[in-house]
Order: C-alpha cells, then structure tokens, then sequence
C-alpha cells in the first residue's frame, strides 16, 4: 500500500456536467462526488446513459464540467491555465475501450509508444530502452516495436494501449471499458495483467465498466452511477454483499449466475 | 501467448490498373521523347500544306505544312505537364485549406465549409472560366483558373476525413498525451487519409486534362505558337470537312490520356478497398457424408454431421451434431471464431452464398433445411432474434410495418388483423401502450423494448424453432434480465423450442436446458444448465473456460488465461445416452486449429 494515505489523487466534489443550453440542454452528470486514494482501484459501474464515459471524459479535461470541482492531489484543474492544464493533462492517462481503433494503423508499435515518452520528437531510437521496458512490463517481446497493429490480436492491442497509458508515468490511469470489446479468454489475459500492475507499479486508478462481475475482480472501491447520479459508493465487498440502494440491488441481482439472479422457473417438461 | 503474425494486407494489381500504368507509361514516354526527335517536323513550315495521308505524312499535313502526327506527339509534352502542374496545385492548396479549416474555431469552420460546398456543386468548367477571364488568355492562368476550381473537392474531402479521423480513439489519446496540433495532423491524419487523397487525385488528373484541352480549344488556354491538345483541336476544327484527320489524333491522345488516369484511378480505389476481390464459392448441398453414431430421428431439429467452409475450402465448422426436442432450449456458447453462430445461421439458412455447407442430415420438423426452401415456410417455421436492436431495425420505417412484415407477406393476413395480432403480442409482453408503440420509428424506443419486441414478433407467426443470436449482449444488464425473462417464460408457457447463441457462459447456464460447447468449429461438450451451474463440467477447455470468468460469486485471485488453440477439439463422451458424437470426432483424430 502506497504511504499517502491522506491525501486522495483524485477528488471530484458536487461536478455537473451539462450539454447544450437553453431548452434542449440535458445534464448528464448532476452533482457527482468521489474520490480515489493513492494505489487504490475505484470500480465505476452504471447502465448505458448512466454518465459513466462523461465522468471519464471530464475528469481527463476533454469535457468541461459546467460546475463543481475536480483536483488533482489537491491541485482543482478547473481553474487552471491553459499551460498549466497541458502540463496536467499528462498526470491523467486513459485506456480506451476498442482496442483496434485505440492505435494508429500507420505507426509502429514503437512510435506510438515513443509518442507517449516524449510527445514533441516521438522518435523510436532515442527512447528505445524505454520502449523495451514497457513492452516487457506488459509481456510483449521488445522486438514487436517494429511492428504495425495490424499484426496484432485484439488482447496484445489491449496490452499496447496498456503500455502507452503507462509510459507517460501518469499519477491516474482511467480504463474506460477496457475489456468489453474482448473474448473471454483475453478479458482474462487483460485483468490478470491489470492485477500484476496493480501490484509491481502501485497503480491509481479508475475502472470504469457495465460488466458487474469484471469491476468486482479489480476494484477496491466501488461507484454506481445511475442517471448521472451516484447511488451509492463504498468498499467492493460491502456494497456487493449487502447493497443500501434498489437500483444498487436491483443491478446486482440482474448478474446471470449472482446469488439474486431470477428469471422464473424453468419449463417442468423439458426433456 | 504466441505472437500473431498475420501477413500485410497485399496489394492487389487488377487488370484495369495494370492497363492504366502501361498507357499513363508510353503517354509520359512520348511527352519526353517526342519533342527531342520530331520537334522540326511538328514546328517548321513547310510547302507541303493541307495535304491527306501519305507515306511522309501519315495523317497528313495542317494549313502550314507541319505534320499533324508529329505536332500531336509533341503536344503531349506541354498537355502533360500542363495537368500535373495543375493536379499539384489543386492536391497541396486543397489539403492545406482542408487541415486549416478543420483546425478553425467551430464558426468559421462551418462557414467556410459551407462556401466550400457550394463550390464543389458548381461545374468547375465554368468556375475555371469565370476566373480564366479574369486572369486573362495564356497558358498559366488556364491552369491556375483550373487548379483554383479543382481545389474545393480536395479541401472538402480533406476536411470531412479530418473531422471523421480526429474521432478516432488514438486522435484523442494523442491529445492526452500532449502532442500539440500540428504533430497531430502529420502523424496521425494526413497518413490515415492518403489513400482516398491518392484516389481523387488520380481522378482529378483526368477532369483537368479535359477543363485544360476544353480551356485551349475554345482559346481561352494555351496561345500561338504553343500548343496543346486542346490547340490542335481548335486549329483542326477550321478544316474538320476537309481535313478530318486533323482533329482525331489530338482527340485520341486526350481519350489515352483521361483514361488511363481514370484506370489508375479506378485501380487504386479497388485495390484499397479491404472487402474488394471476394471471390464466390458454389454452394454444395448434402453429400455422401458419413452418418453420426447416434442420430437422433425424435427430435424437433436434427442436424447430422454439418460442415460450413470457405470458397477456398477452409472449414470453419467441422463436423457438427445436434438435435433439439420440442419445448427445449438449446444453448450453443464458444468464444468468436468457435462456430456457433455459423451453426445456428446454416440452420436458418442464412449463412452467405459463398459458404459451401454439407450435411447428412439438416432437418426441422419435416422441413429438410439442406434443399431450398419455400421462403414463406422457413420464415414462419423459424423466428430469428438477432443481437443488436438498434440495427435490425430500419430507422426509416415505422415499428409496426417492420413486425407484421412476415404476418403480411408470408401469411398473407390484412394490414389490420395483423396489426392487431401485433398489438396483442405486444401487450402479452407486457409492453406498455403498444398501440401507440406500433405507430413509432424505432428511435423512440429503448434498446430493451426493440429487443422485446423484435422478440414478440416472432411469436406471432408461431414459430416451431426461435434462434437467437447473441440476443442480450447488445443490453445492459438489467435490461438483459428482463429479456432472458421473457424468452423463459415464452418456453414455459408455449412451449417453444430455442436455440440460444451466446458467449456468456452466466446467461447460458441460467437460461438453457441444454448447453453445448463449441472452439475451432467443433462440438466438445454437452452438459445440462444445471451441470454447468453446478460447475461439473469435463472438458479442459469448458473448465478453463469457467476458470477465466469472473465471477460477483466469489473473488478469484488469479484468472486462468485460456488459450482456444491450446486444447484438442476432440469432444468428451460420457455414458449419457443424450449426448450425441459424430464419427470423425472419433478418439485419434486428434488435431488442433492453428
């Protein structure tokens, strides 16, 4: 466990999120509260039209909040500068949900991953022992820097995107639905290695995923965003094991194969 | 895990691309080599005027004596260059105006946008004369006025591609990692559109040959003493009762010319294409394939020994059995590339022509599913829910002529009995105000009430067999519980026998009375739902399977990494009678997919 313990990475206090203005503008997030301790894993879940990708979005900066507060340790990125925002900007990484359109098929691995160590020159020779390093950190052979996405199955992209979220070394890694696009198998391949990050590089971060069953594997704390509004939030196992909120139940007995799980008998004469 | 090394995508040299290179070649060769070698036959005058064909002159000669096939020859050279000089402007002002208005604040944008669109409607023949009279007679203001008027269509095409790349993912994963606008722009949306860019440019090398020889021809172009083609024509055109000749060489050199561009053009667009150069398979129908060893002829639905397989011969489905009683669900669950779904889409018939599919037996009731069916028959015997509402919908069409389509056609029931049998399914769902529901376009509703709809409507036709493929995966979850509620309780009540696709191992296991398990086109177990919630399952892959799958049950401190290459595909038999095997499943056939 990571030593500061005081003060959260993340703190996002009463944001608001609206699109549009006028008669048509429609709030997506109405108020929403939560924060995510150094090393710590928060696992956001909700429906689809739940604000579960906005939260995302304004919490990296590329949705405005149109209220409230979010600060980065302590620092509210709301009301800062636009040179001090870009220099924000890499401290909050995102892994996005497709992996095949996440890469650009005209570059190689390596400089998509040299575009991340070093954004202004991205040039692969110079960064190369970086390169190296952070393709081994998510077990892939340092030599598939020369290679083009394209040869690559959805899992390893997964895995790329991975890697060039962490070699910015950010302080907060946001997975917005990292495995919904995958096989199970892969999903598996994907969550493990997220597990082994978790623990080898002290990772903070923001899971955000629909699927009840993958949030419960990797958060250490849990939000349910319903209708742009947090329902409820706590420890994993509390909230599975004992839900405060209908909706909060609700969702978790829709899980196929939870405890609560109830579709009505089955046909008495089946064969 | 091993690395997939998948081969680039080649390029593909169709014939129209070769023929293009080979003209566009010999034109570029003659406008090199032709004004060195025959510049004084083309340009001296000579005595010899106005005379036909002949041995010296082959076509002839013009009103000053100079030879009409050597003056067209050297043309080449000037038109030649002419075009490119023109395509060059057009391709670097177009796609620099196009990045510049993409990177404009959002007003400008959109204004100059529109102006640009109005200048693509407008026939670039005329704009490039208006500015050709403005700018006077000669050879550069007739390309520059062609240029100017062909660079709308390349600011437009590069600022709509820019709008549609910059929504990809790594666009805005750039932004978050701090490159700055223009390195976006030449790293990751210049090289994703240059092969459309390529495209139109090829293109657009034929248009201004035609805008330039058309600009000469009515003299507004190129001026005495040079000439181009257009000049020739011009001057051809004087004589074009007496001297005929003298107009078709220039005009076959413009159609060589604006042809192989097009070739090129044509060329590239095919071989850029990912989908282009299918080539189509006969479709084959049953065989001499050997018998299962258990066939089972008191089921609702027998399928014996089915195999799907490429045009050019891979199978992708080896060897299938299966049977489905009356009032059973089916589950067939499997990871992509496993098979289920082509399984479940060659009983329905719907697999693509290209697919050739064999099979001892393939039957429903005493429909035989491997003989082409009457449409009317297939569709009301077998209702299909397929995996995503919002697009097995057409968002055009009003919700109730898209249910009662198969009522109407294939039943032939009246407009109104079977809007309102659909009413009455619907209510029987227990969707609310399903009379004003039939009357809404599909956006209006839920993604949750489409699917149950769309489910409903298969019941009207009362249905022997429901497939469904993937039909929740599309869902959230509380809206995936009341759907599989619903397909439970249409079992229960009516008895309807389903095949259920799906990747998720929970949904089967609650929904199916039965479960088969599918990897690399092959069957490798067959269990009961309650077998498989019970966890008692005895394939290494099915129990792999179970391993990999998180689970709010319990906490798992590793997940088991499946590989679906790494198990035989041999299917596990045990003593149950129910289950069925198939002869070429027999033990020692062991092989493996790549």
């Amino acid at each position: 466990m990571n030593a500061s313990q005081g003060q959260p990475v993340l703190q996002l206090k009463d944001v608001k999120v609206t699109f549009g203005s006028g008669r048509s503008a429609a709030t997506v997030l109405k108020g929403v509260n939560a924060s995510i301790q150094a090393g710590k894993t928060l696992g956001i879940v909700g429906e689809s039209g739940s604000g579960k990708s906005t939260m995302a979005k304004a919490i990296v900066g590329l949705v405005k909040p149109s209220d409230g507060l979010i600060s980065f340790s302590g620092r509210d990125v709301t009301k800062m500068s636009g040179a001090e925002r870009r220099t924000m900007r890499r401290e909050v990484q995102m892994v996005p949900q497709d992996p095949y359109s996440s890469l650009n098929p005209r570059r190689t691995i390596g400089q998509t991953l040299a575009e991340a160590i070093d954004p202004l020159r991205a040039n692969p020779r110079e960064h190369g022992e970086k390169i190296s390093y952070w393709l081994s950190t998510i077990r892939l052979d340092p030599e598939v820097a020369e290679r083009y996405p394209h040869e690559f199955s959805g899992g390893q992209r997964q895995r790329i995107a991975i890697a060039r979220a962490l070699a910015v070394q950010p302080k907060l890694i946001i997975a917005d639905e990292i495995t919904s696009a995958l096989d199970l198998s892969v999903q598996a391949e994907i969550l493990n290695l997220i597990g082994r990050l978790r623990k080898e590089l002290d990772l903070t971060m923001a899971f955000i995923s629909h699927d009840l069953d993958v949030v419960h594997h990797v958060s250490d704390e849990i939000l349910v965003l319903f209708h742009g509004e947090v329902v409820e939030q706590g420890d994993v196992d509390a909230v599975y094991g004992n839900p405060q909120h209908p909706y909060t139940r609700r969702l978790i007995d829709s899980v196929p194969g939870g405890p609560g799980f109830d579709i009505g008998d089955r046909r008495v004469a089946a064969v | 895990m091993a690395e997939t090394a998948r081969p680039r995508r080649r390029f593909r040299w169709t014939t129209g691309l070769i023929v293009g290179i080979v003209m566009m070649s010999i034109m570029v060769l003659t406008a090199i080599l032709a004004p060195m070698f025959l510049s004084d036959a083309a340009e001296k005058l000579t005595p010899q005027a106005s005379q036909g064909p002949s041995a010296e002159h082959w076509l002839g000669t013009d009103d000053f004596g100079r030879d009409v096939l050597a003056r067209s020859l050297v043309a080449t050279r000037l038109t030649l260059l002419m075009t490119a000089a023109t395509t060059a402007i057009a391709v670097v002002a177009g796609i620099a105006i196009g990045t510049a208005v993409w990177l404009a604040p959002r007003r400008v944008r959109s204004a100059v946008l529109r102006v640009i669109e109005a200048a693509v409607a407008y026939p670039s023949l005329i704009f490039s004369l208006l500015i050709a009279a403005i700018l006077g007679q000669g050879t550069w203001s007739a390309v520059l006025a062609i240029s100017i008027a062909s660079i709308p269509a390349f600011a437009r095409l590069t600022a709509n591609m820019a709008a549609s790349i910059s929504q990809r993912n790594y666009v805005s994963t750039a932004r978050l990692l701090g490159v700055s606008g223009p390195y976006i722009i030449t790293r990751h949306l210049l090289p994703n559109m240059a092969e459309p860019l390529l495209v139109l440019t090829a293109t657009v090398f034929a248009t201004t040959l035609i805008d330039l020889s058309s600009l000469s021809f009515i003299g507004l172009g190129v001026q005495n003493p040079e000439y181009d083609f257009g000049r020739l024509l011009n001057e051809g055109l004087v004589n074009i009762y007496s001297q005929p000749l003298q107009a078709v060489m220039p005009s076959i050199m413009i159609t060589i010319t604006g042809l192989s561009a097009m070739l090129i053009g044509d060329g590239l667009a095919a071989a850029t294409d990912p989908r282009g150069g299918r080539k189509f398979g006969s479709l084959r129908k049953a065989s001499e394939v050997p018998a299962s060893l258990r066939a089972d002829t008191g089921a609702l639905v027998e399928v014996d020994n089915l195999t799907v397989s490429t045009p050019s011969g891979v199978p992708l489905v080896k060897g299938v059995s299966l049977s489905i009683h009356a009032g059973e669900v089916v589950g067939l669950v499997g990871e992509s590339g496993s098979g289920k779904s082509l399984t479940a889409m060659s009983i329905a018939g719907l697999l693509p022509e290209e697919l050739g599919v064999t099979a001892k037996t393939m039957r429903l009731g005493d429909l035989n599913l491997l003989q082409k069916n009457n449409p009317r028959e297939l569709a009301t015997s077998i209702g299909l829910v397929y995996q995503d509402p919002g697009t097995s919908f057409n968002p055009a069409l009003r919700i109730g002529s898209q249910l009662t389509e198969v009522s109407r056609v294939h039943l032939g029931q009246s407009r109104n009995t079977a809007f309102g049998r659909m009413v009455k399914a619907l209510a029987d769902i227990r969707i609310t105000q399903p009379e004003k529901r039939m009357k809404q376009h599909p956006h209006e509703l839920s993604g949750g009430m489409l699917q149950r709809a769309m489910i409903a409507s298969t019941l009207v036709t009362d249905p022997r067999l429901i497939i469904a493929d993937e039909p929740t995966t599309a869902l959230d979850v509380t809206v995936q519980a009341d759907v599989l509620r619903q397909f439970r309780t249409i079992n229960r009540e009516m008895g309807t026998a389903m095949l259920f696709i799906s990747h998720d191992i929970g949904v089967v296991q609650a929904l199916c009375d039965k479960v088969i398990v599918m990897n690399g086109g092959k069957i490798l177990e067959r269990l009961t739902g309650e077998e498989l919630a019970a966890g008692k399952v005895k394939h290494p892959y099915t129990k792999a399977l179970l391993a990999a799958t998180p689970s709010i049950a319990e906490r798992k401190a590793e997940l088991v990494t499946v590989s679906a290459k790494d198990f035989a595909l041999d299917e596990v038999f045990d003593d149950d009678s129910t289950a069925g095997g198939d002869v070429t499943n027999s033990p020692g056939t062991k092989e493996t997919t790549k």
